[in-house]
């Protein structure tokens, strides 16, 4: 037991202040994790704004019963608008839209201005025949959490709206929990299956590097046992005889890309 | 053959410490008087107890089971079997077992009693039985080397491959190549065991014997050469390569080597021997007497292995487990 610890001092070491900075952390940041909601101007009771009238009533209030939920998981106010307005048919107006709902409802989850996620569907087909849709957030440490780019993503979901009659209840559902998901303050960065994997990975190298049951090493050299050690080339030529030259055409190739903007709502849109 | 203290009467045997015959009863050195056997050695000289147990084919010096008291056999010293040269131990038992320690003592996975004073002080020292022998050889090396170079140009990859007639002619000598004649020690163990520093061999005196186990050759030299011409050909294969050099890739179109074997010579070499016994199966380690090398192959404790394995994995699991958990609130 002795060498065991001996063996392992160091590294039972930094495990044990991992624990201890783990554990503070968590106890530290916890309140972060499910604080109390102090907003009181915006009445979060009613997040959903059906204009468009794309939804029935169940449907309505079982996501009012969602949002009720994954405010609390992403510790953020959260409103779905549908709307079906012509003059709001291209994806900036809708944007507009959006903060400015956030604005003017007063949505925050520690009061106006503070952490609020506005997902609006406008059905009303634009000049470009699309229907634009957002989702607009507020307040830094959300918008670090759930970036432009994860909106932009997750609206792909409306993608699998068949058709403008279709009923959006399902991809409305799956866009709020994946919104609450990426916005939620505790968001680890990789899940606990990985961890064990990384481990038994680390255990099986270490058990392979410290197996080392060699014989031994080689150290006898080719001119060990050559007579005083000299060895005598009565020939040795290196003559060149002929060279052959090819070639290949070099093969070009380009790539390029793009960058974005600022402000104090983010958020990212989709048209489909 | 045993050889007796003349101050008091025990039993003197060759102490690699102080280079000389030692009694390690009264610590008188170089007081060594040589008693004969009589008869073909069936008995001990000192006690007279029963020898068969300590004595093999091959055979060439020994301990008394009983009494302790090592022994060297007359006529498997003699004759035919008179080695030519003998190299004294250099190591002594202690400090055969410092280097077994010094070897061993970051392997985790051997078993705990691997290292115990009990088990290491069952170390022995041998000498083996060896055939030396002196060839010249006549190497005829023929080969294609090429040098490959590339460049860009205009919108092409150009590359240039020369290419180059290689020829070597090696004229060496080659003194000594030793090769076990032993059955028992394995050959690949014997072989990492080298090299040993020749200038210390002597010519073969039988007192150096005392004081340790010995073997007599078990085969003639004549079966073993063929181990040494081996050995030949792997250095005159490694002195040809070490002498190419600076191409991109060499092809050997032909080698001829030839060898002419000049002289075989019978050698005593000193090897402490420690075999340990774990779960039924005996693990051989050896010693180099003169240089202190170590060769040996450890059994694996699965215990050990099972302990310091899951230690390592809940370690990383809980580092990996408490990053996951700070992570998640950045």
């Amino acid at each position: 037991m002795e060498k065991y610890f001996k063996y392992f001092g160091i590294p039972l070491i930094i495990t044990l202040l991992t624990v201890i900075v783990g554990v503070g952390t968590y106890v530290a940041k916890k309140d972060d994790v499910s604080p109390i909601r102090t907003n009181d101007a915006f009445d979060s009771s009613v997040a959903v704004y059906d204009m468009a009238d794309k939804l029935t009533e169940s449907e309505e209030i079982a996501l009012q019963e969602l949002i009720d939920k994954m405010s609390v998981r992403a510790c953020a106010d959260i409103a779905i608008v549908t709307l079906d307005d012509p003059e709001l048919g291209y994806l900036s107006a809708v944007r507009e839209y959006a903060d400015q709902f956030s604005e003017e409802m007063q949505m925050g989850y520690h009061g106006p201005g503070t952490e609020a996620i506005v997902f609006v569907d406008n059905w009303s087909r634009g000049g470009d025949g699309k229907i634009h849709s957002w989702v607009s957030t507020t307040e830094s440490g959300l918008r670090s959490r759930l970036t432009d780019s994860d909106c932009t993503e997750i609206l792909y979901i409306l993608d699998e709206i068949p058709s403008d009659d279709a009923d959006p209840y399902e991809q409305y559902y799956k866009i709020i929990e994946e919104i609450a998901d990426e916005a939620r303050p505790f968001n680890p960065p990789f899940g606990v299956g990985i961890v064990f994997i990384i481990a038994l990975v680390v255990s099986a190298i270490y058990i392979a590097l410290n197996w080392n049951s060699k014989l031994g090493k080689v150290t006898v050299q080719a001119c060990t046992y050559v007579k005083d050690g000299e060895v005598d080339f009565a020939i040795k030529s290196d003559t060149f005889r002929n060279k052959t030259v090819s070639k290949v055409k070099i093969q070009s190739s380009s790539g390029g890309g793009g960058g974005g903007g600022g402000g104090s709502h983010g958020g990212g849109g989709h048209s489909r | 053959m045993i050889f007796k203290c003349k101050n008091c009467g025990g039993n003197i045997v060759y102490d690699p410490d102080r280079g000389t015959m030692c009694c390690p009863h009264c610590e008188s050195l170089d007081s060594e008087d040589k008693v004969l056997s009589t008869e073909y050695m069936t008995t001990c000289g000192n006690c007279g107890a029963p020898m068969e147990g300590a004595i093999s084919t091959f055979t060439s010096a020994t301990k008394c089971p009983n009494c302790g008291t090592y022994a060297v056999l007359d006529e498997r010293v003699e004759g035919e079997y008179q080695p030519e040269l003998i190299l004294p131990f250099k190591v002594s038992k202690q400090e055969a077992i410092a280097f077994l320690k010094d070897e061993f003592k970051n392997r985790i996975f051997t078993p705990l009693t691997f290292l115990s004073k009990a088990s290491l002080n069952k170390i022995e020292g041998t000498y083996v039985p060896f055939f030396m022998y002196d060839y010249d050889t006549d190497t005829d090396y023929y080969g294609t080397g090429t040098k490959v170079r590339s460049w860009s140009s205009g919108g092409y990859r150009y590359t240039e491959t020369s290419y180059y007639d290689i020829r070597r002619k090696m004229e060496t000598d080659f003194d000594m190549v030793p090769v076990d004649a032993s059955d028992y020690m394995e050959d690949d163990y014997m072989d990492l065991l080298e090299p040993y520093n020749y200038k210390e061999l002597r010519g073969f005196e039988d007192k150096l014997m005392s004081g340790f186990y010995g073997e007599i050759y078990n085969k003639p030299e004549e079966e073993l050469e063929d181990r040494a011409k081996v050995k030949i050909k792997g250095a005159v294969d490694t002195l040809i390569n070490q002498s190419i050099s600076g191409y991109s890739s060499v092809k050997q179109n032909s080698m001829n080597v030839s060898m002419s074997k000049k002289k075989a010579h019978y050698a005593l070499l000193p090897v402490w021997e420690y075999v340990y016994s774990y779960h039924g199966k005996d693990y051989k380690f050896h010693v180099n007497g003169q240089t202190g090398k170590v060769v040996g192959r450890t059994p694996v404790a699965t215990g050990q292995v099972v302990a310091y394995g899951a230690t390592v994995f809940a370690m990383v699991s809980i580092i990996g487990l408490m990053i996951r958990l700070a992570l998640a609130f950045v």
